[in-house]
C-alpha cells in the first residue's frame, strides 16, 4: 500500500460536477431529438464509452423506450409491434458503414410499408461525407435525419479525460482528416468554460504540427462565441496556468514501445476500452497464447481506474516486476485489516464494521483476485515477447544486440534485418514484427531500400500478399520509411514524415549544417534521454525513466517535462538540464501577460493517442514539478493500436479463408 | 409657458379634464397656407406630415414630407398614377392608394417603393377604380381595405410583411442612366413609380402581366388574403332609402352618401370604417369586418356571410359618418340631418343581430338653450380623443364631444389659438392617449388628463400630491418660509399618503411635457421620497425616469427632429422602436446618443446604429453598370470602395452584433462585388463570411476561409455546393491548394466511387492499394485473382514495379493453390500464405512440390532451411530432419535444436547438439536446462568466454526469479558465481 500512495493522485482539475453533466447532457440533448419515447440503438463501439458517463439503465428510464444495440456488426431491427411507430434514435460513431447499414434498415422498413422517423445522432461529430451517402441512397428527407450529438469528453480516470476517437491517429497521421483537431479545440474550450469563467490560459506550449492547428482552432472557437484572447488578462488562479497540446507525430517511438507499467501491461495483453477490461471471472489463468481470445465463460467486468479500485490505484503505476511484491503487500493489509474488523469486541464495533467496512473489505479482496490473475496472465504473455523486449530496448537507447563475434561479422542494421526476416519464418506474431520494425526505422535510421524490399518480401511471403497495403500504409504515414545510402529518409510523394525527422540541433552549433537531418539519436542525446545508471533507475518510480524499465526516459514525457519547468523558471540545480528553445516542432505562445508567478496547474492535450505509461509519466511529471496535470487525449492506445489504426488487415485473422475449386 | 397656470388650458369634457397644449408653431405657414387643399397624412406618434400637391396644369404634381414641426424632410416628384388617398404605416412607411388598385410603399426618406396591387379590373367591368381606402391597424401590421366604384371591397393585411427585397426588375429600374426622365413619358396610369430624382424603367418592366408575376413570387402568402365581396342587388335587402339626403344608384343598392369622401360617381358607399383582426376580438389574418352605412342605416359585411344590418334608424336620423375608436372599443355614428352623436360600446363583442344599447346620445341641433354654435355646412372630420370624447370639425368650427353623456361638452376650441388666420380646419390624428390638430400654422395635442394629475392640479382638490407640491414650491422659495414648508409636510401624515404623492408627482413628470414643469414636479417627488424611509427611494428610482424624459424633450425641441413623443406614447413604442425612427430619419449620431444615454446594450443599441449608418453608407455610392456579373473594378471605384471600407472599419470597428457579411450582402445586391469582398474580410463569423463569398462566386476564397475556419461542417457545406455548382475539372483545380478539404471532399466521394476520385486526381498508387484491398476483401478465388491483376497494373502504371511484380506473385501463388487443390485433392491451399503453403506440403511428405513452388516465388536459401526446419519439427519428420541436419545448413544448426525443443522432442535436441556452432551451443544448452555443461562449456572457451558467462549469469538470474527454488538453477548460479569470484581474483575479468 505504501508504494502505491507515494503515486498519490493529483486532484481532481476539472469539476466533478462538469463530467456529470457530460451525460446530463446527452439525455438532454437526445431527448430535444426525438421529442418523447423512441426506441434507442447504440453503436457497439459507444457502449463502453457511455457507460463512463451514464449507464443503460438511466439511458432506459430517461431517454428512451427501448435501448438496443448492434449485434455481430449488425443492426438488429426494432421488433414489430405497437412501438414500432416510435421514432429510432442511432447513436453512432462517425463511421459511413454504419451508417449504410442504418440506411438499408430505413429501406427495409420502407418496402414494408412502415413509416417512422429515423434520427441519426453521430457522436462528436456527423462525418464527412454523411450527408453525400444518405442522398446517395435516397433515404435522406424528413422521416431519416442526420444530427451531431457533441458529447466529446469521457473521464477513464480522475485525472484522464478521453474523448474515445478510436481513429484519431489514422484521421491525422494518414488519411489528413483535420476534424478531429475541431473536436479536440471544442472539446479544450468546453475544459476551459467549466475550469474558468474568465479565459483560456495564459500560456500554451504546442508540439507540432497538429497543436498549432489546435491552438488556431481554439482561438477561432473564442472568437466566435465572443470570449476573445483579451479575456485570458482577466483570468484567475483557479484554471489552468497551462495548456501543453502534444500531438503524436512529434514522438512515435513511444507509443510504439511495449508498455512496461501494470497498467499499460494490462492494455497491451487485453485492450483496455474506456477503461474497461472485460476478464474471465474463472480460470483467467487458462490462457490462450498472444494473438488469440481469451476464453469468455463467465466474463466479468473490471474498472482499469484509479477513481473505481482502490487495488488499481495501488498498482497502475508500478513496474510489472514491483507488481507481485505490491500485490503481497496489499494481501497483507487486508488480511490484517479484515482480521481487526472480525475481531472487534463489542457489538457496536462489530455493527460498524459491517456496515461500513465489510463491503468495501470484500469488494478490495474480490478486486485484489482478479489482480493477482491478471499479473500471472500478463507475465506469461510478456515472457512471449520478451526476445521482443530486448530488441526494442537495444533500439531505444542505441545500443548494439548482437553477440560480440557477430558484431565483428554482421553490422546492426544486417542483424535487425535478418532477425525480422527469422521473426516472419517463424511467424511470430505479425504486429509486433512490424511495431519493431516501425520502431527500427525511426529509432534507428531504418532499413535500407533493398533491405526493406526484402522484408516486405519475406513478411508478404509469411503473411499474406494483402501486406503489401500494409507497408504502403505504414510509408505513407512516416512509420516504415526508406532510407537511402547517406542515411536520409527518402523522399516519397504522398509520404509523411514524422517531426522527428526534421528535428534539429540548435543552429548556433558548429555543426548545424551536418545535423540537418537528425533525428532520434540526436534528440536523444540532445535531451540526454538515456539513463547513466538504469540498475537504480530501474527501482525509483519517482523517475521518468521508471516506466522504460530505467533505460531511457520516454521523449513525450522527457518534452512535457521540459514544457512545464520552462514555464516555472529554472533552479541552478536544473541549469545544465536541456532547453526546447530552437526545437522545429515547438512553439510557445502567450496570451497574456503570466500575473501568477507560480504553475498550479496544466492541461495536457494528446492528439492521437496516449498510452497508459504515458499517463504515468505524466503523473509522475506533476508530481515532481508540484503542479496539477489534467490530462486530455483523444483515446488510449496499446503498443500496436497505432499500427492497427493505419492498417485494419492486421486486425483480421492472418489468413482469412478462400472458396477455392472445390468448393 | 406651462408653468403656474397649468390647469388654465384644461377644458372639462364629460367626465374628464382635457388638456390643450400647443406641441410647436409649424414652420411652413408661408409655406402651405391651408393643408386643406392637399392630399395630406399624418402619422401618429408625432410622425412625419406627408403633402401631395397635384397640379392638374402642368402634370408636375409632388409629394413632400415633412417632420411635425414643419420642416421639409424630403420631396419628390410624383410620376406614377392617380393617387388617391394615403397614410403612415406602423413603420413610418408612407402607404399611397391609386385609382387603379396599386399600393405603393415608400419609405421616409423616399426610394423606390415597394408595390402591391389590387386586383379590381374584373371581367365584369374593365373601368372599376378605387373609390375610397381606409387604413388600419391589426396584429399582422398595417392593412388597407379599399371600396371600389362598383360597390366590391378588397383588403390587403400586413402591407409590409415581407421581404425588403425588390421586386423583378426594379434594380435594372435604378440603375439606369440618370437623366432619363421619364415622369413625363411614363404611363399616368402605369403600376410602376418611378423612384424620386430616379429613372425610367424598361418597357418590358411596365407590363402589367409581369408585374402581377413579381409579386405573386413576391408575396405568395399574400395572395390569398386579398379577398372580396361583391355588393350586389341580389344580397341587400335593405329598405329603400329617403331621396332627401341621399342620391341612389340606380345600378346599385349601396346608397352614396354625400360629404365624407371626395367620390367619384359610382355606387361607393358614403362612410365606412374596418373592423381589424386583434386579439380581443379574434378575427383571424384574413378575416375583417367592415362598418358600412349604408341608406341611413349600419350594415355589417363579413367574409361568407350575407350582409347583416345592425341599426335600422327611423329616416329622419339617417346617419351619414361614423368613427370607430383606436381600440375598436367604442363606435360613434353622427346624424347629419338632426345633429344626433351616437356612441355605442363594442367591448362586450359584436352580433349579427344588431349593436347594444347606445352609451350616450348628444344633440347638438340648434335651440334658444343650445351652447352649441355654428357648424354651418356639412361636417367634415370627426375622430376620437383618446375614448375620452369625439372631436367634430366643420369648416368653420369645431366641437369636443364626450363619450359619456353628459351636458358639458368643449365648444369652439379654436378659442386658445393666437393669432390664427386662415389655416382652415385642422387635421386629426387619433393617438391612443389623445388627439392630435394639425394645421398650416399650429401643431396641437389634446390629452385627458390622468387622474394622479388631476389630482395634482385642479384647483378644486387638496390632495396629499397637492400639498407635497406646495411645500416643495415653499422650500425652493417660490413662496413662503422654511417653517411654513414645515407645517405643510406635518399636515401629510401617514407613509401611505406621502408615497401617494410621490407616485403622483411621479406620474404628472411623466405627463407634463414642459421641462421647468417637468422638473418642479420630480423635484417635489423627490423631496417627497426624503421623507420616506430609504427602500422607498429604491422603489422610486427618479434616475431612469429623467433619462426618458430628457431623451424626449431634446426629441421634442430639437427642431431638426421634431419628434414630440409624450412619455406614454414613448412607453408604448419602446426604445428600439424609437431607435429604428430615429434610423430612419438618419439621425444616427442623436440615436447613438440616445442609446449611450438609456444604456441599451451595445449588441441592441450603438452596434445596431452603427450598422444601419454603414448600409446608408454603402446605400450612397453610385452602383456601377452592369447586371449581376462581376464586370471588374475601374480604379476610382476601386480607391472609393477602400476609402468607405476605411470610414466604416474605422467607425464600426469589431463590436458585438456588427455584421460585416450583411454589409456585403448590401454592396452585393448594388452591384458592388469587389465592395462585399473587401468587406468580408472584417467578417469574423465564418459561417456567414463563408456564405456570403459563396454567394458573390468567389468559391475558391470561400473554400480557403472554411479551411482556415478549422469547422469542418462548414468546410463539408462549401464543398457539398460547390459539388453541385461546379463541374468536377473546377471543383479539383479549386480543392488542390486546400489538402484538408481535399481530404474531406476525398471522405465523402469515398463513401460512393473511392476509385472514380483517386483515378480523377490520378493518385495511381492509392488506387492500386484499393484494388488490392478489394482484391483481399473477395472471398472467391477467381474474383480474387482478377482483381489481384487489375492491381498489379495500377502499381506498374504508378511506377511501382516492385509492388506490381508482388501482386502478380500474389496471384500466381493462388492459381498454384488451385492447382495444388486440384493434384492434392482433400487438403485446401487457397488463401494461405506461401510459408504457409510450403510448410503444409513439407509436412505432407511433398518435398518436390515444395521446392518447385520455392523456387518459383525465389524463397532465399537460409529462409527456406529455416522453413524446412520448423515444418518439419512441427509435422514431427525428426527422421527427416535428421537427414537435413546432416547437410551442410547456411542458417546454422541452433535452429535445428530449437525446432525440435518446441516440438517437445528433447532427446532429439541432444542428439543434434553437437553439430551446434560454438557461438550458440551456450544457449542451446541453457535451453535444455544443462547449466552445468554450459558452465563448463562456456569457461572453457578460448575467445567471448566473457560474453557467454555474462549471458549465462543473466539468464540464471531471470529462472531463479521466474522459478525460485528449483535446485538445478540454485546450483549452477552458485557455481556460476564461484567461478566469477576465482576468476576476478585470479586477475581475469568478467
Amino acid at each position: 500500500m505504501e508504494r502505491g500512495d507515494k503515486n498519490k493522485p493529483t486532484t481532481a482539475l476539472v469539476d466533478p460536477a462538469f463530467v456529470a453533466e457530460v451525460g446530463n447532457n446527452l439525455v438532454k440533448q437526445a431527448q430535444e431529438l426525438t421529442g418523447g419515447d423512441h426506441i434507442l440503438v447504440i453503436d457497439p463501439s459507444l457502449m463502453k464509452p457511455l457507460d463512463r458517463v451514464t449507464t443503460g439503465a438511466q439511458l432506459r428510464k430517461q431517454m428512451a423506450a427501448e435501448v438496443q444495440s448492434y449485434r455481430d456488426g449488425r443492426i438488429e431491427h426494432p421488433p414489430e409491434s405497437a412501438r414500432a411507430r416510435f421514432p429510432i434514435l442511432y447513436l453512432l460513431r462517425p463511421d459511413l458503414r454504419r451508417l449504410r447499414q442504418v440506411c438499408n434498415a430505413f429501406k427495409a422498413d420502407s418496402m414494408r410499408g412502415v413509416r417512422r422517423l429515423y434520427l441519426v445522432a453521430f457522436l462528436p461529430a456527423v462525418p464527412a461525407g454523411a450527408h453525400a451517402l444518405a442522398e446517395e441512397e435516397g433515404v435522406l428527407g424528413q422521416l431519416f435525419q442526420l444530427h451531431d450529438l457533441p458529447l466529446l469528453l469521457f473521464p477513464l480516470d480522475e485525472d484522464l479525460l478521453s474523448m474515445e476517437l478510436d481513429s484519431a491517429f489514422r484521421c491525422l497521421q494518414s488519411d489528413g482528416d483535420r476534424s478531429v483537431l475541431a473536436s479536440v479545440a471544442r472539446a479544450i474550450v468546453s475544459i476551459e468554460h467549466a475550469t474558468r469563467p474568465a479565459g483560456p490560459a495564459p500560456h500554451w506550449h504546442l508540439f507540432g504540427e497538429s497543436a498549432l492547428a489546435v491552438f488556431a482552432l481554439c482561438e477561432h472557437l473564442r472568437s466566435g462565441s465572443g470570449s476573445s484572447a483579451a479575456a485570458a488578462a482577466a483570468s484567475g488562479p483557479g484554471g489552468f496556468s497551462q495548456v501543453i497540446i502534444f500531438s503524436r507525430e512529434v514522438d512515435l517511438i513511444t507509443p510504439l514501445c511495449l508498455q512496461r507499467l501494470y497498467a499499460g501491461c494490462l492494455d497491451d495483453c487485453f485492450r483496455v476500452t474506456s477503461g474497461l477490461l472485460v476478464v474471465p471471472r474463472s480460470n483467467a489463468a487458462a490462457s490462450s497464447e498472444p494473438g488469440q481470445q481469451q476464453q469468455q465463460q463467465q466474463p466479468s467486468r473490471l474498472f482499469v481506474s484509479r477513481l473505481e479500485d482502490p487495488v488499481f490505484r495501488c498498482l497502475s503505476d508500478l513496474h510489472m516486476a514491483a507488481v507481485p511484491d505490491t500485490l503481497r503487500q496489499v494481501a497483507h493489509s487486508l488480511t490484517s485489516f479484515e482480521q481487526h474488523g472480525r475481531s472487534a469486541k463489542s457489538v457496536a464495533e462489530m455493527r460498524s464494521f459491517v456496515q461500513n467496512d465489510l463491503r468495501d473489505l470484500t469488494f478490495k479482496k474480490r478486486s485484489l483476485a482478479s489482480h493477482i490473475t491478471l499479473c500471472e496472465e500478463v507475465n506469461k504473455r510478456f515472457n512471449g515477447l520478451k526476445e521482443f523486449l530486448h530488441a526494442e530496448e537495444c533500439m531505444l537507447i542505441g545500443a548494439d544486440p548482437t553477440d560480440a563475434s557477430m558484431r565483428q561479422s554482421i553490422g546492426m542494421r544486417n542483424y535487425y534485418a535478418d532477425y525480422f526476416a527469422e521473426c516472419c519464418v517463424r511467424r511470430a506474431d505479425p504486429r509486433h514484427t512490424l511495431r519493431l520494425m516501425c520502431l527500427h526505422s525511426l529509432a534507428c535510421g531504418g532499413f535500407s531500400v533493398e533491405d526493406l524490399s526484402r522484408l516486405r518480401q519475406a513478411f508478404c511471403q509469411a503473411f499474406g500478399y494483402q501486406h503489401v497495403a500494409t507497408f504502403a500504409a505504414l510509408h505513407k504515414a512516416g512509420l516504415l520509411t526508406p532510407r537511402d545510402k547517406v542515411g536520409h529518409v527518402a523522399s516519397v510523394t504522398g509520404g509523411r514524415q514524422s517531426a522527428l525527422s526534421s528535428a534539429a540541433v540548435p543552429p548556433s552549433s558548429a555543426s548545424a549544417a551536418a545535423n540537418a537531418s537528425m533525428d532520434y539519436p540526436a534528440l536523444r542525446k540532445r535531451l540526454q534521454l538515456v539513463e547513466r545508471d538504469p540498475a537504480s533507475a530501474e527501482q525509483d518510480s519517482s523517475r521518468l525513466s521508471y516506466a522504460m524499465s530505467g533505460l531511457c526516459e520516454p521523449l513525450s514525457g522527457k518534452l512535457i517535462q521540459l514544457a512545464l519547468e520552462s514555464g516555472k523558471g529554472r533552479s541552478n540545480s536544473q541549469q545544465s538540464q536541456p532547453s526546447l528553445n530552437n526545437l522545429p516542432f515547438y512553439k510557445h505562445q502567450t496570451l497574456a501577460q503570466n500575473r501568477y508567478a507560480v504553475n498550479q496547474s496544466a492541461l495536457v492535450v494528446m492528439l492521437g493517442g496516449c498510452t497508459y505509461s504515458e499517463v504515468a509519466s505524466v503523473r509522475q511529471i506533476a508530481s515532481r514539478c508540484k503542479v496539477g496535470i489534467q490530462l486530455l487525449t483523444t483515446g488510449v492506445v496499446g503498443c500496436c493500436d497505432l499500427l492497427v489504426q493505419l492498417c485494419p488487415t492486421l486486425a483480421v485473422p492472418v489468413e482469412p479463408p478462400v472458396q477455392g475449386d472445390r468448393a | 409657458m406651462e408653468s403656474q397656470d397649468y390647469w388654465s388650458d384644461v377644458n372639462a369634457v364629460g367626465d374628464y379634464y382635457i388638456r390643450h397644449d400647443n406641441v410647436y408653431t409649424m414652420k411652413f405657414v408661408r409655406h402651405l397656407p391651408n393643408l386643406n387643399s392637399h392630399l395630406t397624412a399624418l402619422a401618429q406618434y408625432g410622425g412625419p406630415l406627408a403633402v401631395f400637391r397635384r397640379n392638374d396644369l402642368n402634370e408636375e404634381s409632388r409629394m413632400e414630407i415633412f417632420n411635425a414641426v414643419g420642416q421639409l424632410i424630403t420631396e419628390f416628384k410624383w410620376t406614377s398614377g392617380n393617387l388617391l388617398t394615403m397614410s403612415w404605416s406602423s413603420t413610418e412607411s408612407l402607404v399611397c392608394v391609386q385609382t387603379d388598385g396599386s399600393v405603393l410603399i415608400y419609405q421616409l426618406m423616399g426610394g423606390s417603393p415597394q408595390l402591391r396591387k389590387f386586383y379590381i379590373d374584373s371581367k365584369k367591368t374593365s373601368s372599376e377604380q378605387v373609390a375610397s381606402a381606409k387604413f388600419y391597424e391589426s396584429q399582422f401590421g398595417t392593412g388597407v381595405a379599399i371600396a371600389t366604384s362598383t360597390g366590391r371591397f378588397l383588403f390587403l393585411n400586413g402591407l409590409e410583411n415581407f421581404s425588403p427585397k425588390p421586386l423583378v426588375g426594379q434594380e435594372s429600374y435604378r440603375r439606369a442612366a440618370p437623366g432619363c426622365q421619364t415622369s413625363r413619358t411614363a404611363p399616368v396610369q402605369s403600376p410602376f413609380p418611378a423612384a424620386p430624382g430616379a429613372a425610367a424603367a424598361p418597357v418590358a418592366d411596365l407590363q402589367p402581366a409581369r408585374q402581377s408575376s413579381s409579386i405573386t413570387i413576391a408575396m405568395p402568402h399574400m395572395t390569398r388574403l386579398n379577398t372580396s365581396w361583391e355588393v350586389s342587388r341580389d344580397r341587400y335587402s335593405m329598405p329603400p332609402a329617403r331621396p332627401t339626403a341621399a342620391s341612389i344608384s340606380t345600378e346599385c343598392t349601396v346608397i352614396i352618401l354625400p360629404g365624407a369622401v371626395p367620390q367619384p360617381a359610382g355606387p361607393v358607399p358614403a362612410a365606412w370604417c374596418v373592423l381589424a383582426p386583434r386579439p380581443s376580438n379574434q378575427l383571424g389574418p384574413d378575416q375583417i369586418r367592415i362598418f358600412v352605412l349604408s341608406r341611413g342605416g349600419l350594415l355589417l359585411l363579413e367574409q361568407n356571410r350575407p350582409p347583416a344590418s345592425l341599426l335600422e334608424p327611423p329616416p329622419a336620423e339617417a346617419l351619414t359618418d361614423l368613427c370607430l375608436s383606436l381600440d375598436q372599443s367604442l363606435l360613434a355614428l353622427w346624424s347629419e340631418p338632426q345633429r344626433h352623436l351616437t356612441v355605442y360600446s363594442l367591448a362586450s363583442g359584436l352580433s349579427a343581430s344588431g349593436l347594444p344599447a347606445p352609451l350616450s346620445r348628444h344633440s347638438l341641433a340648434g335651440g334658444p338653450d343650445s351652447a352649441f354654435v355654428g357648424g354651418d355646412g356639412g361636417l367634415l372630420r370627426m375622430a376620437w380623443c383618446a375614448n375620452a370624447a369625439v372631436m367634430l370639425v366643420w369648416a368653420d368650427q369645431r366641437c369636443l364631444l364626450p363619450t359619456v353623456r353628459s351636458d358639458r361638452f368643449a365648444n369652439r376650441l379654436d378659442e386658445f389659438h393666437e393669432g390664427e388666420g386662415d389655416s382652415g380646419a385642422p387635421l386629426l390624428v387619433p393617438e391612443f392617449d389623445g388627439l392630435r390638430l394639425l394645421t398650416a400654422e399650429r401643431h396641437d395635442l389634446l390629452r385627458p388628463l390622468p387622474r394622479p394629475v388631476e389630482q395634482l392640479f385642479n384647483i378644486a382638490c387638496v390632495s396629499p400630491a397637492t400639498v407635497l407640491l406646495l411645500a416643495h414650491d415653499t422650500i425652493s422659495g417660490q413662496a413662503r418660509t422654511e417653517t411654513a414648508a414645515y407645517e405643510l409636510f406635518l399636515t401629510i401624515e401617514s407613509d401611505a399618503d406621502k408615497l401617494a404623492a410621490v407616485r403622483c408627482c411621479l406620474e404628472a413628470a411623466r405627463f407634463i411635457a414642459w421641462p421647468p414643469d417637468q422638473k418642479r414636479v420630480l423635484r417635489a417627488a423627490r423631496t417627497g421620497l426624503a421623507l420616506l424611509p430609504p427602500k422607498y427611494s429604491r422603489e422610486h428610482r427618479t434616475d431612469e425616469l429623467c433619462q426618458q424624459l430628457r431623451l424626449l424633450n431634446n426629441l421634442r425641441f430639437n427642431e431638426s427632429i421634431g419628434l414630440p413623443l409624450t412619455h406614454a406614447q414613448f412607453s408604448r413604442l419602446g426604445l428600439g422602436v424609437l431607435i429604428d425612427r430615429l434610423l430612419n430619419r438618419r439621425l444616427h449620431e442623436f440615436a447613438f446618443r440616445a442609446c449611450e444615454l438609456l444604456r441599451l446594450s451595445e449588441s441592441d443599441g450603438q452596434a445596431r446604429v452603427m450598422m444601419h449608418w454603414a448600409e446608408w453608407q454603402i446605400d450612397t455610392l453610385p452602383p456601377l453598370v452592369g447586371a449581376g456579373v462581376d464586370i471588374g473594378e475601374s480604379r476610382e471605384d476601386a480607391q472609393a470602395s477602400d476609402a468607405l471600407v476605411a470610414d466604416i472599419v474605422k467607425f464600426v470597428g469589431q463590436r458585438p452584433g456588427v455584421n460585416y457579411a450583411r454589409l456585403a450582402g448590401k454592396a452585393a445586391r448594388l452591384n458592388r462585388p469587389g465592395l462585399a469582398r473587401r468587406l468580408l474580410d472584417f467578417e469574423t463569423r465564418s459561417q456567414d463570411q463563408v456564405e456570403q463569398l459563396l454567394a458573390l462566386g468567389s468559391h475558391g476564397k470561400a473554400l480557403e476561409k472554411a479551411v482556415k475556419s478549422g469547422d469542418t461542417d462548414l468546410i463539408q457545406q462549401v464543398l457539398l455546393k460547390l459539388h453541385n455548382m461546379r463541374s468536377e475539372l473546377d471543383l479539383a483545380g479549386i480543392m488542390r491548394k486546400q489538402p484538408v478539404a481535399m481530404a474531406l471532399y476525398q471522405q465523402a466521394y469515398c463513401a460512393s466511387d473511392p476509385a472514380a476520385l483517386l483515378d480523377q486526381e490520378d493518385r495511381r498508387s492509392d488506387l492500386a492499394a484499393l484494388e488490392l484491398r478489394r482484391a483481399f476483401d473477395a472471398t472467391e478465388a477467381a474474383r480474387r485473382q482478377e482483381l489481384l491483376g487489375l492491381a498489379a497494373s495500377r502499381f506498374t502504371e504508378a511506377g511501382l514495379p516492385v509492388l506490381a511484380k508482388e501482386c502478380q506473385l500474389a496471384a500466381q501463388l493462388l492459381e498454384r493453390q488451385r492447382k495444388l487443390e486440384r493434384d492434392l485433392s482433400a487438403q485446401q491451399f487457397a488463401g494461405l500464405s506461401l510459408h504457409a503453403t510450403l510448410a503444409r506440403l513439407l509436412g505432407n511428405g511433398s518435398e518436390k512440390l515444395a521446392e518447385s513452388l520455392r523456387r518459383e516465388f525465389e524463397v532465399p536459401e537460409k529462409r527456406w532451411w529455416q522453413l524446412q526446419v520448423t515444418a518439419l519439427a512441427k509435422s514431427g519428420r525428426f527422421t527427416e530432419l535428421r537427414r537435413l541436419s546432416e547437410r551442410k545448413s547456411p542458417i546454422g544448426y541452433a535452429p535445428f535444436v530449437n525446432a525440435c525443443l518446441d516440438a517437445g522432442n528433447e532427446a532429439e535436441a541432444v542428439a543434434l547438439l553437437p553439430r551446434v556452432e560454438r557461438e550458440q551451443r551456450v544457449r542451446c544448452l541453457c535451453r535444455l536446462r544443462r547449466y552445468a555443461e554450459a558452465i563448463d562449456f562456456a569457461s572453457g572457451l578460448k575467445t567471448d568466454a566473457a560474453y557467454h558467462l555474462e549471458y549465462l549469469r543473466r539468464h540464471l538470474a531471470r529462472e531463479e526469479v521466474r522459478q525460485p527454488g528449483q535446485p538445478v538453477v540454485r546450483e549452477a548460479a552458485q557455481r556460476l558465481r564461484a567461478l566469477h569470484q576465482t576468476m576476478a581474483a585470479g586477475g581475469g575479468g568478467v
